[in-house]
């Protein structure tokens, strides 16, 4: 699971230490450990900063970081709570764009999110949670006009009635 | 080997100390600036410390300043002490500028070791976390105090009222956020029972050990 605040998830003192965590969890050795966090380093786009000081990364690196250390336990399904907050521009493009990635390779995601702007142009599946209740679940198209019923406001595109719109594009 | 020579009180052991000190400031090739930073807030107390000892040690006033207070012998005394007590502060500041906190945590899992009923993993993540988070910390601490200024908080002069303003919130984030790091461990499968796993012994690590070896033969 990909936690809202990243720095709750960070335990180690530079980057490679803290992917590394999650291997060492697993009892790998220490090779193995060592292949999957250059794996996870290099997939994450964070081998230039491999040897950098956590406190020192960004919020944007703070958040592949945090994506990368679970990557390296090599799960089949991954969740995202929240993964664009305190993001700036770049930063949620950065993270959409390697969320995406991981989808195309294969690996499920599951995102919790109030701002399906950002995502809703790449998910197959919507669920609806409200009271505690899953109120409706489906392909996105189908409640995309159910948003507003639920405190969730509808994608831009959806509001002007134009196609849907990915923020990768440009 | 430098702490037992602390218990001396011959001053050829201090400049042996000093020289040893000076060695290893220059080995470490740590920025003089940067020791000197992190060495300042100590020097004005061991300065406080010289004057108590200067002024209130009985014995001969100095011939060459006979209307100042201060005795030779509390001159000595409180030199000495100082010096003792400078040696000791900066063999700490040096230790702590160039030692990463997870060769700190490594250490001390390998003391740790000969101890099964330990939990030396658990021990060491709690030492890694301690130094991580306390500078986050500082930094809610910071907020903090800074939303109070924002809505004029500075003014109000009760030091019990504005210590409560200050620590109910940090101790409700800090709260929260053990919480969100004890699910945030889970969520990477930790367990306790996991060997931790220290990185080979360098042979240049060794060299320290082979000296004081030496040190304590030529002592003999």
């Amino acid at each position: 699971m990909v936690f809202q605040d990243a720095d709750s998830q960070i335990v180690g003192e530079t980057t490679r230490e803290d992917i590394a965590f999650g291997p060492e969890n697993l009892g790998l050795s220490r090779e193995e450990i060592s292949e999957r966090v250059d794996w996870a380093l290099r997939v994450m786009g964070l081998e230039a900063i491999s040897e950098k000081p956590c406190y020192l990364l960004s919020g944007g690196e703070k958040r592949r970081l945090s994506i990368a250390g679970v990557l390296a336990m090599k799960p089949k399904t991954i969740l995202f709570d929240e993964p664009f907050s305190h993001l700036d521009y770049p930063g949620i493009r950065d993270v959409l764009k390697h969320m995406v990635d991981l989808h195309g390779k294969g690996h499920t995601l599951v995102v919790t999110t109030h701002d399906v702007e950002k995502v809703i142009a790449h998910v197959d599946r919507i669920a609806i949670l409200h009271g505690g209740e899953i109120k409706a679940a489906g392909p996105p198209d189908d409640f995309i006009s159910e948003l507003p019923r639920f405190g969730v406001r509808p994608p831009c595109y959806a509001l002007l009635g134009k196609e849907k719109a990915s923020w990768l594009n440009e | 080997m430098v702490t037992t020579t602390f218990l001396e009180t011959k001053t050829s052991w201090f400049i042996l100390n000093s020289a040893i000190l000076l060695g290893l400031l220059i080995l470490s090739r740590l920025p003089m600036r940067r020791f000197l930073r992190d060495f300042w807030t100590w020097a004005i107390l061991l300065f406080i410390l010289f004057l108590f000892q200067a002024f209130f040690t009985p014995g001969h006033r100095l011939s060459a300043l006979p209307w100042l207070p201060i005795s030779d012998h509390g001159l000595l005394m409180g030199s000495l002490t100082i010096w003792r007590l400078a040696l000791i502060v900066s063999y700490a500041v040096l230790f702590t500028a160039v030692t990463r906190p997870r060769e700190l945590r490594d250490s001390l899992i390998w003391f740790l070791k000969p101890f099964p009923f330990l939990p030396q993993r658990r021990i060491g993540l709690m030492v890694s976390l301690s130094l991580r988070f306390f500078s986050l910390i500082l930094d809610q601490a910071e907020e903090v105090r800074l939303a109070h200024r924002a809505r004029l908080g500075e003014q109000n002069k009760n030091p019990f009222r504005k210590a409560k303003l200050m620590a109910l919130p940090i101790l409700r984030r800090s709260l929260s956020q053990v919480e969100e790091v004890t699910f945030a461990l889970a969520a990477r499968g930790y367990r306790d029972d996991t060997l931790p796993q220290l990185p080979q012994l360098a042979f240049s690590n060794l060299i320290p050990l082979v000296i004081f070896l030496g040190f304590l033969i030529a002592l003999w």
